[in-house]
């Protein structure tokens, strides 16, 4: 075991490789991750970069949002659900699945993003809740 | 240290067979995702780093063209052709700038490895942030970015292995 991990490979090149790439990932961890102070979370809907809908985190009565999306061979849709404060996509038209495979976002800033339909769901911190459209 | 293809018999046989290897290569790491959207083992990384060290840039970077179309009509559909081309491409490249320092002994396979790994995932969150027409996919930027390190020096360290394992064969055609 101790041959196979020996220096043999590693140089010190490779130190300042990962140190700049590690540098790289942190500044835009640090520009991504600033969080504004908190106030009533919603979760904004965005198709194809335009913004579709926006709900109250606390919505109750209306838990199942369905965004028909076209994608691009046939007609497709997100079925994303609200539960407890956290969001997630539970079905999806979508080949791979991978929006459904990301789970539940409950933190503000958090997203969820299906590639195939360009839909891209994020968590924000409302600033007025009466600016809701429905 | 190189060994170049003289022959055009060889050239086009070599080319089969670490396509063949590519391709066997990502159907099986397609088949394990590691939960981060983008992020792979990069084991057809580890093909165009060996076509690198040992056989050159322009042999590479064919194999990387080769793995953008085959990968696009068989796996991806085109719908991932953007995101394909786009990391391929940065990765090739970048690693190819990256093989001098490794010609001169400053840096390992791994450290190559590891700089066509992050342009690879760069190369495909830049372009996710465009056709989203939003920043906010750079969210998940960070974890990517420090997974996809990981498993490009995994994939370093094995192409130094590999290539260790090349140099001991000889390549008699006459």
């Amino acid at each position: 075991m101790k041959r196979i991990f020996s220096s043999v490979y590693l140089k010190k090149g490779d130190g300042v490789v990962f140190l700049l790439i590690l540098a790289i990932i942190f500044s835009t961890a640090v520009l991504f991750y600033r969080k504004p102070a908190a106030s009533a979370k919603q979760i904004v809907i965005y198709v194809n970069g335009e913004e579709y809908k926006t709900y109250q985190l606390s919505h109750k009565y209306l838990n199942n949002i369905v965004v028909p999306v076209n994608g691009h061979t046939k007609y497709g849709y997100n079925h994303i659900k609200i539960e407890d404060g956290a969001v997630f996509i539970a079905d999806s038209t979508c080949p791979n699945q991978d929006c459904v495979k990301m789970g539940k976002i409950t933190e503000e800033g958090d997203i969820l993003v299906c590639l195939p339909y360009k839909v891209v769901i994020r968590m924000e911190g409302g600033e007025a809740p009466d600016a809701v459209s429905y | 240290m190189r060994s170049p293809i003289k022959r055009v018999e060889d050239k086009t046989s070599f080319r089969a067979v670490m396509l063949t290897v590519i391709f066997l290569l990502s159907w099986l790491e397609a088949m394990v995702p590691l939960g981060v959207p983008g992020v792979k083992f990069g084991f057809s990384n580890l093909v165009i780093l060996i076509c690198l060290t040992e056989y050159g840039f322009r042999e590479a970077l064919a194999m990387a063209v080769l793995k953008i179309l085959m990968s696009t009509v068989l796996f991806n559909g085109f719908s991932a052709f953007l995101y394909t081309m786009g990391g391929a491409f940065a990765s090739c490249c970048s690693m190819g700038l990256a093989i001098r320092l490794y010609e001169t002994k400053k840096i390992s396979t791994i450290g190559v490895s590891a700089i066509g790994g992050f342009f690879h995932i760069t190369a495909q969150y830049v372009i996710a942030a465009y056709t989203l027409y939003t920043p906010s996919v750079f969210a998940l930027y960070p974890p990517a970015a420090t997974l996809t390190l990981v498993t490009s020096a995994v994939m370093g360290f094995l192409a130094a292995k590999i290539i260790k394992q090349l140099h001991t064969i000889s390549y008699d055609y006459e």
